[in-house]
């Protein structure tokens, strides 16, 4: 599956009004969205150490070793596992009207689940283009011990975090207006199963001081490769950027900023 | 190394083309000023400043639509550049870093910036303003009420009298019926107001005039209040934010 998006900055003085006009814009409510997001890095391969360091005279690397690093470091990509926090109240009421929640009663702990999948995403395609392409892959993950799962897989736990926000649907373009909150790190274990912190959102402290949002216009593509599908895709976002110039600036992501892969090591 | 494009040139050109606008209509403005002995009339001021601001706000446009291209090009000297004639053009396009004095801009200005962001009004929260916009139209409405419409004064106005406002405007200006008083009084003013001013009101609606121009001539900077709107000064970069999504630090 291909992802195309275009990124944008929403400052916390505009955040509201910026909802009301995407709820025009999309003719829907926002729906809201809380996403715990682990992130996991692979471990070196082993071999990576036997080989020859760079050394020699001028620190230049005999090429047949320079390729086998490379081909030992490549694929090295963080992956995710995103657990979705999905309230499990229902909303609607006895004669079938969906109940107006003015947002403000968080979900009650006890009655929320957690919907886990792992997520993995590639760097960027690279060049100059008019939105960001990549490929991505989610996968639901329903029962068993995911850490321990992608331990023998040979990930590692690295941090958490959380991304709270507003999701918007138009057409095949979802709109996702988000910020990122800091969790408190525990270990790899304790990071799947603690939740206690759902209760206290607010009191989360936030990545940008600022209290900016994030937004991020996405389309999924299943068959990124398609040309026809990839040009609808780009078109679509090209037109919901221009529809969206007056409220946000939508812009392709920095690749360097969205790449995914483990840096090279050596 | 890219080339550059005809389309950069072209960009590049504009920009040139925005900035000597932006010139001349400052030494415009410094010219009208240092040469006319009273200082140039309040509307002419104003037309210059307008159109410096105009000019102002098309170049930051241009400068943030071409951004890309103006960040990542850079200047180098060709061999035929006659270094030595041209040495001060030469260190004036190559110098990387702001002059010094306009560093100071810079900082004094992102000094404004912070402030404004520390002291300035913060936004107000989701529930301050629902309770905002749930008091405003009873608010108003009891604001409305206590006027009567379709005149050009408000009553508080009419109380201290209508001679001592300044308006601006030179048309008739109808003035709101009083309850209290009595019917003769605001017929008569209507009839002034509407046929005989220029005998029976003539002076005194001469005297408005007057003095509503030297007003305004006087006091030229009381309306001129700066606000000048500053965003997304504070915020984290994109970058760094979506570095932080991806690798978890």
């Amino acid at each position: 599956m291909h992802e195309f998006a275009l990124y944008g900055l929403v400052s916390r003085d505009d955040h509201d009004r910026t909802l009301q006009q995407l709820a025009g814009y999309t003719r829907m409510q926002p729906q809201e969205t809380t996403e715990i997001h682990l992130v996991f890095k692979p471990r070196k391969p082993l071999g990576l150490d036997h080989l020859p360091s760079a050394g020699g005279s001028q620190g230049v690397m005999q090429q047949d070793v320079q390729k086998l690093k490379t081909m030992l470091n490549a694929g090295l990509y963080y992956m995710q596992l995103i657990g979705e926090i999905v309230p499990q109240k229902s909303l609607v009421t006895e004669n079938g009207d969906v109940a107006m929640s003015n947002g403000n009663d968080d979900g009650k702990p006890d009655t929320s689940a957690v919907r886990w999948s792992l997520d993995f995403k590639d760097t960027p395609e690279p060049g100059k283009q008019a939105v960001s392409t990549r490929l991505v892959s989610r996968i639901p993950m329903n029962d068993g011990n995911f850490v321990k799962f992608l331990d023998n897989f040979g990930y590692e736990y690295v941090s958490r975090y959380m991304v709270v926000g507003s999701r918007f649907y138009d057409h095949d373009t979802s709109l996702f207006v988000h910020k990122v909150l800091r969790l408190p790190q525990v270990p790899a274990d304790e990071a799947l199963r603690d939740t206690s912190f759902l209760t206290k959102t607010s009191e989360l402290p936030e990545q940008d001081g600022s209290g900016g949002y994030l937004i991020q216009a996405s389309i999924d593509v299943v068959d990124g490769n398609n040309p026809d599908l990839k040009d609808r895709a780009t078109r679509q976002l090209l037109a919901l950027k221009e529809a969206l110039r007056q409220a946000v600036e939508l812009t392709p992501g920095d690749r360097l900023a969205l790449d995914t892969r483990v840096p090279l090591t050596s | 190394m890219a080339d550059i494009s005809p389309d950069q040139v072209r960009t590049l050109d504009q920009t040139r083309q925005r900035l000597l606008a932006l010139h001349t209509s400052l030494i415009a403005l410094r010219s009208d000023i240092a040469t006319q002995s009273p200082l140039p009339s309040w509307p002419a001021l104003q037309t210059h400043a307008n159109l410096i601001s105009n000019n102002l706000q098309t170049i930051a446009t241009q400068l943030s639509e071409h951004r890309e291209t103006f960040q990542s090009a850079v200047t180098f000297p060709l061999p035929q550049f006659p270094g030595k004639e041209r040495s001060f053009i030469l260190e004036t396009l190559l110098r990387t870093k702001l002059e010094p004095n306009v560093d100071e801009w810079v900082e004094e200005g992102e000094n404004i910036a912070l402030l404004q962001r520390k002291a300035g009004p913060q936004a107000l929260s989701h529930e301050d303003l629902i309770a905002l916009w749930q008091w405003a139209p009873s608010a108003a409405n009891s604001e409305a009420r206590k006027q009567k419409w379709g005149a050009d004064f408000t009553l508080g106005e009419k109380q201290r009298g209508i001679s001592n406002v300044v308006t601006g405007l030179r048309r008739e200006l109808v003035e709101p019926p009083d309850d209290e008083g009595s019917e003769e009084d605001e017929d008569e003013e209507y009839e002034v107001t509407d046929e005989d001013e220029d005998e029976v009101e003539g002076d005194g609606d001469g005297d408005k005039m007057d003095v509503e121009l030297t007003k305004t001539e006087t006091n030229p900077g009381a309306s001129a209040q700066i606000t000048p709107i500053l965003r997304n000064t504070n915020q984290m970069p994109l970058q760094s934010v979506h570095k932080f999504m991806m690798t978890g630090r």
